[in-house]
């Protein structure tokens, strides 16, 4: 039920709220290719490309996801999964009424915004807006930071470094190695 | 009925035989050949071939279909062994699943197994540490277990050779707690661990922090370049078989070496099923094998058998070959066969963080962490648990795995986290288990795996002297870290079952007395003198240190014995 969400000027969106109300039931738990489109520019608003460095899609994020969750999630993960760009997707028809893809850069990034904040004011296991878009949130993280053009451009990568320095200077700016 | 092949005994038949091509096995097939001793290893896994089988050595993260992560099917198929840090989409094919290789847990035991030439030498954590004086005093000062019929000095030597051809880097410490060795040049610690360092080792006097002492070349010497290896890349993703050499292996070191002299055979697929005895001459004249792929049975001969199938691999074998003479396994009149098994305790790790240092930051992947040789108990009994525990720390600077300042999304957000993050300390403990009767392995008397073994029967436990010194660990580890600064200081208990540590010893004790244990000063069975068991299966106690170095003294030290014994006509 939709219309249990209202939407004012500059009103705070509340994605908890709009998941109890309006999210549909998904028993599909695969992504269908509009999903995958989703996913990309979902992917593509938490890591965009940026100072001229690739972001999201150019690391076909969305598609490692489709196959990673195919290999490594459970059917009840996949479809909380699903469920969770579904819902974006909703959420977004109801707060600009158009579809997330279509929405310029500076609403999708407010509605993730809010979802962002919702997650981080409720760490709380039993809040499916925490769990459910902290994981999509990771798993767009990991997807990203894992690509060839995410830790080639993006992160300092050493395929063979040579050798072990335990003290090098650090300037702010400076990348962080792929691996921890 | 088993179908047996005898090609004839003299084809099958060899000075030496050596079961199994790891660690300890690659060792004895080295000195045997050296010595010019025609030598047969028998490898129940397949072939690793050195560089040309670590087929995912060179590939880039980005490569493996899933970065790394573990496939459902795959931790479905082995609930065990998926709990195993080393085991993922890159290192699978160096480790053995658990459909295949089933056990029977009396308590839960995870059992990692790598069944294949050079066995767990491809997969091991590589950290190499001597014992001291006091780790082979301890069993006969806390009257636990039984006195261990050798001491540091008789082992030292041995140590000594093994560490020049292995290549283990480390700093002469000066340490009566552990050892100094054969050293290549140290690994370097960072500017936090060397912070952390200062302010333990200036606020107790008793402690030490050092820099932990593994099998990598990190400078090599001749005696390294002759093995074809060369110096670390310094990449850390050695278990998937490294390209350079740069780790002991037995597949880079022991076995090539061997193999050079002529005097090498390696049988892979070859399970052992028992070892042979001769009532009349009363020793062991051979090893029964069944092939893996075909299960045809063969029989192999030789004037001496080394058992370095793996510590509890080794005590199946025994339990498994019995005889009138023996029948309750071989060597085991004293019914101790299988028992008095332990492992480490890992059950403790803390993590903290700590302030500052924003200028600094590292550069490659360091093979090993920080040292803290056991500190408690170790010139008498001070605590209320027995022994002690030896402590591992390193400090990093956060991953893109964190959560940053500010709203996890957009161009900012991105750009944070592809800067270093503040820095962290993680610590862990590795704790002795006191070896006791009731934890043993025994076999089972109905049910077999596909190769016609009786399956091994886990019955391994912690007990209370276990979560004492977990305890201890934490209150203590907590306590170093505060001094050295750290904030947000938090314990954890690992709870991870007894065997994920991988260092399982025991069931076949060496000791001076029959009556109490199966294996004399020299790693020679007692009651068999002509079957010699130098893997973690001979262990009389469990000390703190990463094992194997002490597998590879031992073997040597054994060998050297038993063809000393050769020659006077004793064996």
């Amino acid at each position: 039920m939709r219309t249990l969400v209202f939407f004012g000027v500059g009103s705070l969106i509340n994605p908890a709220h709009i998941w109890m109300s309006c999210s549909p039931k998904v028993d599909r738990d695969i992504m269908d290719e509009g999903q995958i489109v989703l996913l990309g520019e979902i992917a593509e608003t938490i890591l965009p490309r940026h100072k001229g460095l690739p972001g999201a899609k150019d690391a076909r994020v969305a598609q490692f996801i489709d196959q990673h969750i195919a290999d490594c999630y459970t059917r009840q993960e996949r479809l909380d999964l699903i469920q969770c760009i579904i819902t974006i997707d909703e959420t977004a028809k109801v707060r600009f009424k158009k579809s997330f893809v279509r929405l310029g850069a500076k609403q999708r990034f407010e509605l993730l915004q809010a979802f962002d904040r919702a997650a981080k004011a409720n760490k709380d296991k039993e809040n499916i807006a925490y769990t459910n878009y902290s994981k999509l949130r990771s798993l767009i993280v990991f997807g990203f930071f894992t690509s060839e053009p995410g830790m080639k451009k993006c992160l300092r990568y050493a395929a063979i470094p040579g050798k072990y320095s335990g003290q090098i200077a650090y300037k702010k700016g400076d990348k962080i190695w792929e691996f921890n | 009925m088993v179908n047996l092949n005898i090609k004839g005994k003299k084809d099958n038949t060899y000075d030496a035989i050596v079961i199994g091509s790891g660690i300890s096995g690659g060792w004895a097939a080295k000195e045997f050949c050296d010595k010019g001793l025609r030598t047969l290893v028998l490898e129940r896994g397949k072939n690793v071939v050195h560089v040309q089988d670590y087929t995912t050595a060179m590939k880039s993260p980005w490569e493996f279909p899933n970065r790394g992560k573990l496939p459902l099917k795959m931790k479905e198929d082995n609930p065990i062994l998926s709990r195993c840090y080393a085991y993922g989409e890159d290192t699978k094919d160096l480790f053995s699943d658990d459909k295949n290789h089933p056990y029977l847990q009396d308590k839960p035991f995870d059992w990692i197994r790598s069944y294949q030439v050079g066995g767990k030498s491809l997969t091991w954590a590589r950290q190499t540490q001597r014992w001291s004086t006091y780790d082979f005093e301890g069993p006969l000062r806390d009257g636990y277990a039984v006195d261990w019929p050798i001491r540091y000095e008789d082992l030292a030597p041995w140590y000594s050779y093994v560490e020049r051809f292995a290549g283990i880097s480390g700093n002469k410490d000066g340490l009566d707690t552990l050892p100094d060795g054969e050293f290549l040049q140290p690994w370097e610690m960072n500017v936090v661990e060397k912070s952390i360092q200062q302010r333990i080792m200036s606020h107790y006097k008793d402690r030490n922090v050092i820099i932990g002492r593994c099998a990598h070349l990190t400078k090599p010497d001749a005696i390294h370049l002759q093995q074809g290896r060369s110096q670390c890349m310094a990449r850390r993703l050695c278990r998937r078989g490294c390209p350079f050499g740069a780790y002991f292996s037995s597949n880079a070191s022991t076995l090539p070496w061997a193999a050079r002299t002529g005097n090498l055979t390696i049988r892979p697929d070859a399970v052992v099923h028992s070892i042979i005895y001769d009532e009349e001459t009363g020793r062991a004249t051979g090893v029964r094998i069944i092939d893996r792929l075909t299960k045809e049975a063969t029989e192999y001969f030789a004037h001496v058998i080394f058992v370095n199938a793996s510590a509890l691999n080794s005590n199946q074998i025994l339990l498994n070959s019995t005889s009138s003479r023996f029948p309750n396994g071989l060597g085991n009149d004293n019914g101790l066969l299988g028992k008095y098994v332990a492992f480490h305790n890992y059950l403790g790790t803390i993590s903290a963080k700590i302030d500052g240092f924003q200028d600094s930051y590292y550069y490659g992947r360091r093979p090993t962490s920080i040292v803290m040789p056991n500190f408690r108990n170790v010139h008498k009994q001070e605590t209320d648990f027995l022994r002690g525990y030896m402590v591992f720390y390193s400090a990093t600077r956060g991953g893109w795995t964190r959560t940053v300042e500010g709203e996890q999304l957009g161009g900012d957000y991105k750009e944070a986290l592809s800067e270093p993050g503040d820095w962290s300390v993680f610590m862990m403990m590795q704790g002795e288990t006191i070896p006791k009767e009731q934890n043993k392995v025994h076999l089972s008397k109905d049910q077999t795996d596909q190769w016609g073994i009786p399956l091994l029967r886990i019955d391994v436990d912690y007990d209370d002297n276990d979560t004492k010194m977990r305890d201890d660990f934490f209150s203590e580890g907590t306590a170093m870290l505060e001094k050295a600064g750290c904030r947000d200081i938090k314990t954890r208990d690992r709870k991870q079952n007894p065997g994920l540590d991988i260092h399982e010893m025991g069931g076949v004790r060496m000791g001076k007395d029959p009556k109490t244990s199966l294996l004399n000063g020299f790693n020679q069975m007692h009651e068999c003198p002509n079957v010699f068991v130098t893997d973690g299966a001979c262990m009389t106690s469990t000390s703190t240190q990463n094992p194997s170095l002490t597998f590879m003294a031992l073997t040597a030290r054994a060998v050297d014995h038993a063809v000393k014994e050769m020659k006077k006509g004793n064996l």
